[in-house]
């Protein structure tokens, strides 16, 4: 099963998430699932989901319709302002920010989320053996070069 | 018995998309010491991918399918190449003349190309969609290269906004399909749930649509073309439009395989075919219709790429037979000459006033005889993309529609030629103006060597298939039509 699947080779009508299943219970046919047969059986299955959604507009709908029905209108020159808890606000808040702030974020998704990487791989580390140590060399390897390339170009320094 | 997860034939398979990937780190990490020797790194980069291409196996096929090597992702690895020489060498003067000569640029565009090169050698969706990824992220970058220009920075916003929606309309179908069959690799497919194959199908379509620029999805080409820096131009309208019919032919090839084929279940060839008729006639009519009025020369050449597309979907129908892939690849070979060529021209006229640059068509008045070998090379560029013997355009379109005729696609083939017809219109106002017209402000022309070795290598391309289309007719060298014809052969 496993050699003929690594092949590419048609399994059959099995959801992709039941293979894993289908080994073990060897010998039972995989029949067709049941929102597959037909288009009436499949609508049934999400039945569920389309009620969330229709629940999920109707809230929020009720919700504005009830209290700008209800509730009692006043207007201020402060509700109007951008940040309304009751403090003035310092200073215009449409003004330019460092653009460096920007470069930080993006080398923060670069260098510490894709390190996030590195403890599913610490976890399996043994299993992999020499080829996951291999690929995650080779990755490593892009991460520095990314590393050294930001370095280089000044864009670690602040000033 | 499973197929071994690595070997010595895997790793000589690899070694292009190695040597490209490698190659275009190390030609970004060069930005940080000598940014000036990115032309020198790209070219190197470029030659030892060749010499890595001539030593490649030809037929490997690993990881579900997700590495194909095979003689038909060769073929287009090689035309590939020769698309990105074409841009370096139109690149340096560009980017010397407007100060900007900077290895990340190199780097960026050589990432491009290794998507590229693993699109065409793929049949596995994820691999299809990391690759288009990998060819598009640098291309938007690349799109607004040239920061100071509003429409530089306009075209890579467009570009990535349209790009990044079509990736995702992609990757939706890849999972509806994936649902559908329980598999990623097309070649595998086969049967499962119709109505979401046909979903899944649909969108993944959809996708390669967009960044084959065929219309509907053709809204983002003008403006990007236009605004992108001449050499990025050229890069979009040659090697991203190889690598997307590549991708097309292989996965159409699969769809409309023979019925003994189990690939063949997954499309629906009675739902598919008029679909691909009717962008084929929407796109080569709209693409020549819009061509027409305008007085840009670089919008005009968008407009042409979308009705060359138009004119490729042709070899896309099976009609009674199957897929034309040797037609289509034979015009992609003629199409890489004539429009590098044409967009080497322009790179020579478009040099920047006030920070814009100036292409509008009665600014080349009398730039024929000011420049007797430039004149002379665009017109012939010009005829060829319109389709006029004895250039490769004319034998690139006549194979293709021949094939089609035999395919009794007659109908598509009559409006195919009205098409070519109405686009002379077009083309030849740009020699009209060249030759017969004058002006007081006549564009200033950049006689860069760089844009006289792209005139001049894709001048000796458009004749030479022109004169003899089946090139390199020599003894002991193929000819081209048998390398066309044998590349095609190992597709379903």
């Amino acid at each position: 099963m496993r050699a003929a699947r690594f092949l590419g080779a048609p399994v059959g009508r099995v959801r992709p998430a039941a293979e894993g299943f289908s080994r073990k219970r060897s010998g039972a046919r995989p029949g067709p699932l049941p929102f597959v047969s037909s288009c009436g059986d499949r609508m049934n299955g999400y039945a569920p989901l389309i009620l969330v959604v229709v629940l999920a507009l109707i809230t929020p709908a009720m919700l504005l319709v009830v209290s700008s029905l209800l509730g009692a209108k006043r207007t201020e020159r402060t509700k109007g302002e951008p940040y309304e808890c009751g403090i003035p606000q310092p200073a215009p808040p449409r003004r330019a920010v460092p653009v460096k702030y920007y470069l930080v974020a993006v080398l923060f998704l670069l260098f510490d989320v894709e390190a996030v990487f590195l403890y599913p791989w610490a976890v399996v580390y043994r299993r992999l053996g020499l080829f996951g140590f291999v690929e995650m060399a080779v990755f490593l390897a892009m991460l520095v070069a990314g590393l050294v390339y930001v370095w280089k170009r000044g864009a670690l320094e602040w000033d | 018995m499973s197929p071994p997860l690595f070997g010595p034939d895997i790793l000589r398979a690899l070694l292009p998309f190695i040597v490209v990937a490698v190659g275009a780190t190390l030609t970004t990490l060069l930005g940080a010491w000598r940014t000036r020797l990115g032309l020198a790194a790209a070219v190197a980069v470029l030659a030892v991918a060749v010499l890595a291409l001539r030593g490649a196996p030809e037929s490997v096929r690993a990881w579900e399918g997700a590495l194909v090597l095979d003689r038909f992702s060769l073929v287009f690895m090689a035309l590939l190449l020769g698309a990105a020489f074409f841009t370096l060498f139109l690149s340096e003067p560009v980017l010397r003349r407007e100060g900007r000569v900077r290895a990340e640029y190199y780097g960026l565009l050589l990432f491009s190309l290794s998507g590229m090169f693993l699109l065409v050698s793929t049949t596995n969706l994820l691999m299809i969609f990391l690759a288009l990824e990998l060819l598009s992220i640098p291309l938007y970058v690349l799109c607004g290269y040239a920061r100071e220009d509003d429409r530089s920075i306009e075209a890579a916003m467009k570009y990535f906004v349209l790009g990044s929606f079509s990736s995702a309309i992609f990757l939706f179908g890849a999972a509806l399909l994936f649902g559908a069959t329980g598999t990623i690799d097309l070649a595998a497919m086969h049967g499962g749930d119709r109505l979401l194959g046909a979903a899944g199908v649909l969108l993944l379509l959809v996708g390669f649509f967009f960044k084959a620029a065929a219309v509907p999805f053709h809204m983002w080409a003008p403006d990007v073309y236009d605004g992108a820096p001449t050499p990025i131009a050229s890069f979009m309208a040659t090697a991203v439009k190889i690598a997307t019919f590549g991708l097309l032919l292989r996965v159409l090839s699969f769809a409309f395989a023979a019925e003994a084929h189990p690939a063949a279940a997954f499309l629906d060839r009675e739902a598919a075919e008029p679909a691909l008729r009717w962008i084929a006639i929407l796109t080569m009519s709209v693409g020549n219709l819009s061509a027409l009025t305008q007085n840009n020369v670089k919008r005009m050449l968008a407009y042409s790429s979308i009705a060359h597309a138009g004119y490729l979907f042709l070899g896309l129908i099976p009609g009674s037979g199957a897929v034309d892939g040797a037609g289509v690849t034979y015009y992609l070979v003629a199409y890489l000459f004539m429009t590098s060529g044409a967009f080497a021209v322009i790179a020579a006229l478009s040099a920047r006033e006030g920070g814009r640059e100036v292409l509008t068509v009665d600014r080349f008045a009398g730039v024929g005889y000011r420049r007797p070998f430039l004149g002379l090379a665009m017109t012939i560029f010009l005829v060829s993309l319109a389709g006029i013997p004895p250039t490769a355009g004319f034998f690139g379109k006549y194979l293709l529609f021949r094939g089609a005729i035999d395919r009794g696609l007659t109908g598509l083939v009559v409006i195919a030629v009205l098409n070519s017809a109405l686009s002379l219109y077009y083309y030849l106002r740009v020699v009209v103006f060249f030759y017969m017209k004058e002006t007081d402000r006549p564009a200033a022309i950049d006689d860069a060597l760089g844009f006289r070795l792209a005139m001049i290598a894709a001048l000796a391309g458009v004749l030479w298939i022109g004169f003899m289309p089946d090139l390199f007719g020599l003894p002991g060298i193929p000819s081209l039509l048998g390398w066309v014809q044998a590349s095609v052969s190992s597709l379903p």
